[in-house]
């Protein structure tokens, strides 16, 4: 699914964007990053979190993740977008929770990472 | 020849966290290593970095890099940690709230640190800890 697509399933607001044209099949809804960067084995995979600030785009760049959808609308800093442009991350921002996120994109074929 | 980097990290100087793996992850993707081993290099690095952050008074990495081997050395000026065999359960935190709210001290450092690493050593009194990790290049 791309981006276009997943932002309008969730009514939400394209911070930054990056490769338009990029195809995601899975997500990873987490606000603890040890446990994103334990359990995520997919660079093509979507970071939804609520967690609005440095460490969600580090944990993302480590893992080479180039998608993260902010939910629970959240204020995000001019800092946290000049970031994620500096590092090529497609940020989206929701008012959505994250439960009814996760549950728009499952409902929409998104799946979920096979852990362990 | 050895390449060797050096990073000073911080006490709980969150704007700043990461910016040492940022480095490193940028410097090995420009030498060509295999993306999969810089995940887990970087995964290491990253995690080591936040705990310097939120547990230590401080400390510093070194990353050093010949033909055969990468080692990423974590050293801290304490105050340690009493109970190593605790710290290495997944799910054992000592982490204070204002590294909870930044998404970390979920008491998983330790241990992802010894699943991605080659080799895994670490040592601890209350003058500082030092964690040793090594991943051979193939």
């Amino acid at each position: 699914m791309k981006i276009r697509e997943i932002s309008d399933l969730i009514h939400g607001e394209i911070l930054t964007q990056f490769n338009e044209e990029k195809d995601y099949f899975t997500a990873f809804a987490c606000d603890l990053m040890s446990d994103c960067l334990a359990f995520i084995n997919d660079p093509n995979c979507i970071l939804i979190t609520g967690l609005v600030n440095e460490q969600s785009l580090r944990t993302a760049e480590m893992l080479d993740i180039d998608c993260i959808i902010f939910v629970r609308g959240k204020p995000i800093s001019k800092d946290i977008i000049e970031l994620g442009k500096k590092h090529n991350l497609t940020l989206i921002l929701t008012k959505t929770t994250l439960f009814e996120v996760s549950g728009i994109l499952y409902q929409a074929g998104i799946k979920p990472l096979q852990i362990r | 020849m050895t390449v060797t980097f050096e990073f000073n990290v911080y006490h709980e100087d969150y704007h700043n966290a990461g910016v040492a793996s940022s480095e490193i992850k940028k410097y090995l993707t420009q030498i060509g290593l295999n993306p999969q081993l810089i995940r887990r290099i970087v995964i290491c690095s990253y995690e080591a970095e936040m705990n310097v952050v939120i547990h230590s008074y401080g400390g510093k990495m070194v990353l050093s890099i010949d033909d055969n081997e990468i080692k990423l050395e974590v050293t801290d000026t304490g105050p340690g940690i009493p109970d190593i065999e605790l710290a290495m359960q997944e799910g054992y935190s000592t982490a204070p709230l204002s590294a909870r709210e930044r998404g970390f001290g979920a008491g998983m450092g330790l241990p992802n640190m010894k699943k991605n690493a080659d080799t895994f050593e670490i040592a601890s009194s209350p003058q500082g800890t030092i964690v040793r990790l090594a991943w051979g290049i193939l």
